[in-house]
């Protein structure tokens, strides 16, 4: 059950000692993006990734300003780049790496 | 590369350090080793060269790109924590992960308990990581729900240019929060924030409408 205690300890943790959300990490699957041609896996990274966290940041803010809980860090993760690129020509590894990281200017 | 190198992760890892220097947001992460199979010495030496190489590349920014770098043993899959987040083979397609921080309100808990034993330090560790577990676990639904709960949000937001609503919209905000964290009961929550909500908004219409009678009785006065 809710007491006055409770909610007025949750209130001073947020307030007096520092709680606070220092990250929200959203995790993406890219092993549906592998593809022997660079420009498809490119294409279809960026798709991908724009999709599920196009309002990621957004809803971050709006959630932090809204409970009053700050949150510092908005991000995502993927799935290992190297079994991403596994099927692309190793030569062309490092232009994946660019041309996904460029295009976006989000973590990868 | 643990156990050893797949075709392209030598030219992956090669490319390491101008993918990092070219790019303002972009960590990366290798894992030369677990308890396991034991270390991969030729990635560790490989590691090294690749480390010292990405803090030449921007040795104009501080030498950020090694600070961007991680080499693991033991990486497990669903790790969050960055510079070495990915997301691992084992995981769903989308997932959340929330970081709270919360070292300031155990180490407050602790100083009210005053003098205990280690038992009850342990208690009050574990209750207190409840809690702030369930602030994240809060944070962590909202954010899934994404969009829909902006729509419903932005209604509340345009009238937050009164300071007594504001404090009054802060004070509810935070009961509600109150309720996730000490109930976890996400559905009871979510009617008793669109309870709230209703009740705000209805105090703030009442609001306005008490402004409006009140110029208007100053008129007349006047």
């Amino acid at each position: 059950m809710i007491n006055s205690h409770d909610i007025l300890e949750t209130i001073s943790m947020i307030d007096n000692e520092n709680l606070d959300v220092r990250t929200i990490t959203m995790g993406i699957s890219l092993l549906d993006c592998i593809d022997s041609d660079i420009d498809k896996a490119c294409d279809k990274i960026y798709d991908k990734i724009c999709r599920y966290a196009k309002d990621l940041v957004k809803t971050g803010e709006d959630i932090s300003k809204d409970y009053g809980i700050p949150i510092i860090h908005k991000r995502i993760s993927v799935t290992p780049i190297a079994l991403v690129a596994a099927a692309c020509p190793t030569k062309i590894l490092l232009n994946l790496l660019k041309l996904s990281t460029k295009r976006l200017k989000l973590s990868v | 590369m643990h156990k050893g190198f797949a075709p392209g992760d030598y030219a992956l890892i090669e490319s390491i350090p101008e993918a990092l220097s070219v790019t303002d947001n972009v960590c990366s992460s290798v894992n030369v080793g677990s308890t396991k199979t034991g270390i991969n010495m030729d990635a560790v030496a490989k590691m090294g060269r690749i480390i010292k190489a990405a803090a030449e590349e921007t040795k104009d920014r501080d030498c950020i790109g090694a600070a961007k770098l991680v080499v693991f043993c033991n990486a497990p899959e669903d790790n969050p924590f960055m510079a070495g987040a990915f997301h691992g083979t084992g995981e769903p397609d989308c997932v959340i992960n929330v970081g709270v921080s919360g070292p300031g309100v155990v180490r407050a808990a602790l100083s009210k308990a005053g003098d205990c034993n280690i038992t009850e330090v342990a208690d009050i560790v574990k209750r207190t990581a409840f809690k702030i577990t369930r602030a994240g676990q809060l944070v962590a639904q909202e954010a899934a729900k994404g969009s829909v709960f902006l729509l419903v949000y932005s209604t509340f937001h345009s009238h937050q240019h009164l300071l007594s609503a504001t404090l009054l919209h802060i004070f509810l905000r935070k009961w509600v929060l109150s309720s996730a964290v000490l109930t976890a009961q996400l559905l009871a929550l979510l009617s008793s924030m669109t309870l709230l909500r209703k009740v705000e908004l209805w105090l703030h219409l009442m609001l306005v409408v008490f402004q409006v009678h009140l110029f208007l009785l100053l008129r007349t006065l006047v």
